[in-house]
């Protein structure tokens, strides 16, 4: 009985392509042991765009002009091309940089970390921290213009100096409001990382397509779909209870959540007076309104 | 001359209110007001051991002169209310005297040093001089105590115990001391004004610039603040306190300056100003905030 439901799930077009259970149980290992590539290209491509993106904001937002005429150019450039296109350029346009054929090759290729070695490593988190840079740029500005200007005037008043009202006042305050858009941007660039496989470094998806043309079966791309959704839903709930709890906290002054640069702009869910904010509440009530309206 | 000189004035302020349409004649008109004796600059002697003098301040912010031409003075040890509308510059006068504010022209000299030279070292200044805000501006992440320590071990650069010991000293003073561990969301306006006062007092200021303090507080919170600044007041503490609270400016301080319209309109002792004045307009002025 159970043999038969079997045969007949297998050979089913539908479950049998995309669910196959002996395809499945196949991919499983080799693509768990990619995911440690995928994570430490989103993690550690995420981490060192931190201090990048923290000196792009403070160039976007220098009195020096040529400063932030080329953090604008930067930002717009990145931000304004396919991260597909930026890993091509930047991926194969790396080798002809003086010096990498005849030092940096040499020297990194011997590494040879989860079978990728160090010159694949280094490209791809250069254009990583690249990408990742320009956007967290965008979000430490927003974080830090959003401190009211009353905090910077009775710091600086008490005699700390400006860098000083950066660290101890200003900073601090804007971790907890851009906590959960960081979140959000680690989540994309973890996303992201699946790029690569068009460069054929191989993570998690280029390792899919590997056993996918070996197979002719799309359950290995199903597994890896699961091994990313492991990842991104429970840092996804996290961050919507984060953003919930800052806009509980948000007195009307400004101290909610910032917007991620990735989101369109536009007007963010009207607020209503004392009511958690989420956004089913939010479309019922307009809903109710416009219901109303038309009766 | 009174009644044609009030009506006089009232135009003009309504025009630098509402945003005149030829900001350049504004200043022109204001100098060519006959300003009584009290506020005229030329009469306003200024003694050198005075801790804050100010003198011909103007303050333009684009086409818009906040300031056009204030002079007054503070000794040490006194308390100078300013009072006037809003919109007169009081607040703008008092943030060029620690530079929140750069001033366009004139000069204000702090002790022996003048403020707005380009030698002017901002924060050493800063440190010497207090300063408390309408919107308090405690810092949301840390607690009442947290506040009125950071600046004195980032600043007076006093180890973890020393700063702790004067930052609850000042609380004491303030009568907070059972709220040193409670961030500024959890304590009312007037306690956090009041974290404010004793942050600001814990740099052993030479003088202290109170900027409404009371103005956003609920009427029943104003009190405790204004206790805490007459208290301040009588251990000898130099003060200029821009402030809409006409009793206490009456009671506290020594000298009431009044402004309108960016200028200093009249000055002098409170009984003057409050009993006596010599212009119409700080009457009007004065009686209106009384009514209230």
């Amino acid at each position: 009985m159970l043999h038969s439901f079997i045969h007949w799930w297998e050979t089913f077009p539908i479950t049998g392509i995309f669910f196959n259970f002996s395809y499945i149980a196949q991919a499983f290992k080799p693509i768990l042991e990619r995911l440690p590539v995928s994570l430490l290209l989103g993690v550690i491509g995420f981490g060192i765009g931190i201090p990048g993106g923290l000196i792009v904001s403070f160039m976007k937002m220098s009195k020096i002009k040529p400063l932030r005429w080329i953090t604008t150019a930067y930002i717009d450039v990145v931000r304004g091309t396919p991260m597909f296109l930026q890993i091509l350029i930047i991926y194969f346009g790396f080798p002809f940089m003086p010096g990498y054929k005849t030092i940096l090759q040499p020297a990194l290729q011997r590494f040879v970390f989860f079978q990728i070695d160090l010159t694949v490593w280094l490209r791809a988190l250069f254009i990583i921290f690249i990408n990742t840079a320009a956007y967290q740029a965008e979000i430490f500005r927003a974080g830090i213009q959003s401190i009211p200007k009353g905090q910077t005037e009775a710091s600086r008043s008490l005699g700390l100096g400006k860098w000083q009202t950066m660290g101890f006042v200003i900073i601090p305050q804007t971790i907890r409001r851009i906590l959960p858009t960081m979140l959000s941007e680690f989540i994309l660039v973890f996303k992201d990382t699946s790029l690569f496989a068009a460069v054929s470094v191989l993570e998690m998806v280029m390792q899919a397509k590997i056993i996918v043309a070996a197979t002719f079966n799309e359950s290995a791309y199903i597994v890896t779909a699961f091994f990313y959704l492991l990842i991104t839903i429970p840092l996804g709930r996290f961050v919507a209870r984060m953003e919930n709890k800052l806009a509980e906290q948000d007195n009307g002054d400004g101290g909610g959540p910032v917007p991620s640069p990735r989101e369109k702009r536009g007007k963010r869910p009207p607020r209503l007076d004392g009511a958690v904010v989420d956004s089913a509440h939010v479309v019922s009530h307009s809903e109710n309104v416009l219901n109303s309206e038309a009766r | 001359m009174p009644g044609e000189y009030r009506s006089g004035v009232n135009t003009e302020l309504l025009r630098m209110q509402l945003g005149s349409k030829e900001p350049a004649d504004v200043p022109d008109k204001v100098k060519n007001n006959p300003i009584p004796a009290e506020g005229s600059p030329a009469d306003v002697a200024m003694p050198p051991d005075a801790i804050i003098r100010i003198k011909n301040l103007k303050k333009v912010f684009g086409q818009n002169t906040v300031l056009h031409d204030v002079n007054f003075y503070c000794p040490k040890g006194h308390v100078v209310s300013v009072l006037g509308p809003s919109g007169s510059g009081k607040s703008t006068m008092l943030r060029c005297i620690n530079l929140l504010e750069t001033p366009t022209a004139g000069e204000i000299w702090f002790e022996d040093q003048l403020v707005n030279s380009k030698e002017t070292d901002v924060d050493a200044l800063r440190a010497k001089i207090g300063m408390v805000f309408q919107q308090f501006n405690l810092f949301p992440h840390l607690t009442a105590l947290g506040n009125v320590e950071l600046a004195l071990k980032k600043v007076r650069k006093l180890d973890k115990e020393q700063a702790k010991a004067v930052a609850i000293e000042q609380l004491d003073k303030v009568g907070l001391l059972d709220r040193a561990d409670y961030l500024p969301a959890q304590l009312s306006g007037g306690q956090a004004q009041r974290v404010a006062i004793a942050r600001a007092l814990a740099m052993e200021p030479h003088v202290m610039l109170f900027d409404e303090a009371t103005s956003a507080l609920d009427p029943s919170l104003v009190r405790d603040v204004l206790d805490v600044m007459r208290d301040l007041a009588k251990s000898g503490m130099t003060m200029i306190v821009v402030t809409h609270e006409m009793a206490f400016a009456r009671d506290v301080s020594d000298h009431v300056v009044f402004m309108e319209g960016g200028v200093v309109f009249e000055q002098g002792t409170p009984e003057k100003i409050f009993d006596h004045p010599d212009r119409d307009r700080t009457r009007e002025f004065l009686q209106g905030m009384i009514n209230e």
